[in-house]
């Protein structure tokens, strides 16, 4: 071999990667070259510097535990500033959390909704849908007045019956309207025991009776018929009285207990 | 029924990936930090590694060198962000690597007791610095050869090039780190 075969053999022998034979040719060589010796031994020293200077580094247990944790977490990119184990690692309750906020806020606003599922056409349903968008501001009052002569003047002209107007204790007129219920006209008026409102609404019975698309519970119907009078007890919030009048069924609706809404309907 | 699988199946990739990549994250992290030559980059490029061997686990070649595939993921995550982030390719001059090789071997020649001098007079930031300032492709057989200890075979898996090329370039590679070495001595005044 010559000079230049041996230094291509060099490297390999420095890096202990040349067979038996191959280290016979090269040990030969050396020993009668002191160039290649030379080169052989400044490789050699070269390596050696290299393996004994340049530092040997570990990973730290931070960074093995985050590399662990995001492969267990499916993530894609790990937080090189923050351990796992500061990490947010409750979002799924994220939505049960805002759900019940958005409940809990709803149930707030609309503390005086209907609280059981009615049929639209079910006559409580109705007035309590009257009832909820007069204390949440939603229903302009057509007649504002605290003269019951001018509110039974607008009865009069709108559904062509004269109305008597009731006076409910200790309270005082605010105003009236109609409305068209599954084809049945409502007269709805309205009351103010100094900050509570008292929502009262008339229409004729034997409407009920007969079978009308605007309906009562039949055991409702049968309780007026019975003792003329009906105390609605499924609403915390407020209180709701049927009362047979006559021919005319009287729904009171205010947000007190009953015996108040009924010590204001005394004569 | 599905996600239920599915999630087996999930399970199943993790530990396996964990039992098997997990354990070769230091001499992984050794390479990332030799490569970068700072432990910020070093973290970034072995969280990537990782991140990247564990979605493409399922091209991982049971029974095959995962050390070799491991490796092959870094070098390459490395040299498209580095390259990337640098926005220019790294040239390498062989002329100036043969410009170096001349001249450390008319150096050699000159002193004898040249190789004495340098290695009791450098230091070991010295000796990092000329291994960081070599170009990637020898900077990376010098650091798989002489600071882990890999065989010839073993580094031309990793690599994916011929035995004939890692033998090449770790010579030329040691050629050029003696030339910076020799600047470094005769800038401090250890040889003339």
């Amino acid at each position: 071999m010559n000079c230049k075969e041996i230094v291509e053999l060099i490297s390999s022998a420095v890096d202990n990667q040349i067979d038996e034979k191959q280290k016979l040719i090269l040990t030969e060589h050396l020993a009668v070259c002191p160039k290649c010796k030379k080169e052989y031994e400044f490789e050699l020293t070269t390596k050696r510097l290299i393996s004994s200077f340049y530092p040997s580094f570990e990973v730290s247990e931070e960074l093995r535990e985050k590399i662990s944790y995001c492969i267990r977490r499916n993530c894609d990119v790990v937080n090189t500033q923050s351990t796992p184990k500061k990490r947010f690692t409750y979002w799924y309750l994220i939505v049960p959390v805002i759900l019940l906020i958005i409940i809990v806020i709803i149930s707030f606003r609309t503390r005086h909704n209907h609280p059981i599922e009615l049929a639209e056409n079910n006559l409580i349903k109705v007035i309590y849908k009257h009832f909820d968008e007069i204390l949440d501001g939603d229903r302009e009052i057509a007649v504002k007045t605290s003269d019951p002569n001018i509110l039974q003047a607008s009865f009069k002209r709108h559904i062509g019956i004269d109305i008597e107007i009731p006076h409910l204790q200790n309270c005082a007129l605010i105003g009236g309207w109609v409305s068209g219920e599954f084809g049945q006209k409502l007269i709805h008026m309205l009351y103010k025991d100094e900050d509570k409102i008292i929502y009262y609404s008339q229409l004729n019975f034997n409407d009920f009776v007969n079978g009308s698309q605007l309906y009562l519970d039949a055991d409702i119907i049968k309780k007026l018929k019975e003792t003329g009078i009906y105390i609605h007890k499924e609403f915390e919030c407020c209180s709701v009285v049927f009362r047979l009048c006559e021919n005319q069924l009287c729904i009171i609706a205010a947000e007190m207990d009953t015996n108040t809404l009924l010590s204001h309907l005394k004569k | 029924m599905k996600f239920l699988s599915r999630k087996i199946q999930q399970d199943k990739k993790q530990k396996e990936f964990l039992d098997e990549a997990i354990p070769h994250m230091n001499l992984l992290y050794n390479f990332a930090r030799h490569l970068t030559g700072n432990p910020d980059d070093a973290d970034d490029l072995l969280q990537d590694t990782y991140l990247k061997a564990y979605r493409f686990w399922d091209k991982y070649e049971k029974g095959t060198n995962i050390r070799a595939w491991l490796f092959r993921i870094m070098k390459n995550s490395y040299i498209n962000k580095y390259r990337k982030d640098t926005k220019e390719p790294e040239v390498v001059d062989f002329d100036e690597i043969e410009e170096f090789y001349t001249s450390a071997q008319t150096e050699i020649s000159t002193e004898d007791d040249l190789v004495k001098k340098i290695f009791n007079n450098l230091f070991e930031d010295e000796v990092q610095k000329a291994i960081d300032e070599l170009p990637t492709d020898f900077k990376t057989v010098i650091i798989l050869c002489d600071i882990e200890g890999f065989t010839y075979e073993e580094i031309a898996e990793f690599l994916d090039i011929p035995i004939g090329t890692v033998r090449s370039r770790l010579h030329r590679a040691r050629i050029m780190l003696q030339s910076k070495l020799i600047n470094y001595a005769k800038k401090k005044g250890i040889i003339k």
